[in-house]
């Protein structure tokens, strides 16, 4: 092959490289930026929700839960987080099973732990199994301002000034359960739906593994032709140097 | 007989991972362990914004309870706390004596790696440790390699321990 053909043979699909490649050096370069800065950018803080990214990370379906407590609603959205009205006030496990105020504190039951709050939605503590929680509390009910917790096989008031929980014979005339909330409160919690952090989208875009295994094997193929790119880029410059010469 | 060879390979290497998770101690045991001869009181100490704002520069995320909870004997004091080593929380016992730290156990681990902060070997590296002007430790952790994250919130939960311990003296 002359040269010149040579020249032109190398220039030709070093521009077909570039234009392909074009897109994904952009789409790289702003993904790689952005990762590089994570923690400055509070990227893993950022929650996205679509339904589009629920398809693609096969997220699971929510439901979220409601107790009516005084003249608020306490709502779990049925994936992490817990909110009095529409305020997030804690994480929690789900399912939520139930909430009621006593003694100027807000009591919520999610699965293996009881969160306080005060009436006002403040966070005090959580007591888990660990601190001393009954294993399988399943409800909630309140006899004369005391707090009684079921389990899978008693019933337990709870003393917490000394964390203690201790065998009850009291039995309540019925366990609080969940009732659907207002409209809105119900709308909102639809709305929250599965999340998924921004910097776990935005390294998912960088590798392809957003679209999955043919996402992986498209960034394969890009950094195949930006090697290809690179050679074409270097023979076209060599050989018109060559050129020159003559 | 590759299919046994594999299968016993994979369950030698897995092993230590499964059993590493759980839970080790309850806080009842825990406190039995630490104070044998009688109960200690439990107790709770309120947090003040002022006091949040300085947890959050050594803890590196905000604070949002309100109250800890404590257990007091004389002098010597319990502390138990959740702290997220990388994705899950480590529950973390901290028993102090004189606002230094006698000694501290893992009560329950949850992550899937870095578990060694359970051995003694690394805890026993905290007694004696008391809380410095910019609530550092005073005296320094040597690291796991593979567990920095782990380690990481051991030191935190016992930063924590101290400058609680020392506010509730203060008050």
């Amino acid at each position: 092959m002359s040269l010149r053909n040579r020249l032109i043979f190398n220039v030709k699909w070093h521009r077909r490289f570039g234009l392909v490649c074009a897109f994904f050096v952009l789409l790289l370069s702003v993904t790689g930026l952005l990762l590089n800065h994570t923690g400055t950018l509070k990227l893993d803080r950022i929650k996205l929700h679509s339904p589009l990214l629920s398809a693609l990370y096969n997220l699971p379906s929510a439901n979220p839960v409601s107790f009516p407590v005084v003249d608020q609603w306490v709502s779990h959205d049925g994936l992490d987080s817990l909110f009095l009205g529409q305020t997030e006030i804690a994480q929690c496990v789900a399912p939520l099973k139930g909430a009621v105020t006593s003694g100027g504190l807000l009591q919520v039951l999610c699965e293996g732990e009881l969160l306080l709050f005060t009436v006002k939605g403040e966070f005090l503590e959580r007591i888990t199994p660990l601190l001393g929680l009954p294993e399988g509390s399943q409800a909630l009910a309140l006899v004369d301002q005391q707090l009684l917790i079921k389990t899978d096989s008693r019933i337990v008031h709870a003393d917490f000034d000394s964390l203690a929980f201790h065998p009850a014979d009291i039995q309540p005339q019925a366990w609080v359960s969940a009732q659907a909330p207002p409209a809105e409160l119900s709308a909102f919690l639809a709305s929250r739906g599965p999340s998924m952090d921004l910097e776990q989208v935005i390294l998912d875009l960088h590798s392809g593994r957003l679209f999955g295994s043919l996402g992986v094997l498209v960034m394969d193929l890009v950094a195949v032709m930006l090697i290809l790119l690179s050679i074409t880029g270097f023979i076209a410059w060599q050989t018109s140097r060559k050129m020159r010469k003559r | 007989m590759l299919t046994r060879v594999t299968t016993t390979l994979l369950l030698l290497i897995l092993a230590p991972c499964i059993w590493a998770k759980g839970v080790y101690l309850t806080a009842e045991q825990f406190l039995q362990q630490n104070f044998p001869n009688s109960a200690p009181t439990a107790k709770t100490i309120w947090l003040n914004d002022e006091m949040k704002q300085e947890i959050a520069k050594f803890l590196y995320r905000d604070y949002r309870q309100l109250r800890v909870r404590y257990w007091q004997q004389g002098p010597r004091s319990a502390w138990i706390f959740d702290e997220i080593g990388k994705e899950r929380p480590i529950t973390i016992g901290v028993v102090l004596n004189e606002q230094k730290i006698e000694s501290v156990k893992i009560l329950a681990f949850r992550e899937s790696r870095g578990w060694e902060v359970k051995y003694d070997f690394f805890t026993d590296q905290f007694q004696d440790a008391s809380l410095t002007a910019e609530n550092g430790l005073s005296q320094h952790i040597d690291g796991i390699t593979g567990a920095t994250l782990s380690v990481r919130a051991v030191e935190r939960a016992a930063k924590l321990a101290l400058f609680l311990s020392q506010k509730a003296k203060e008050k």
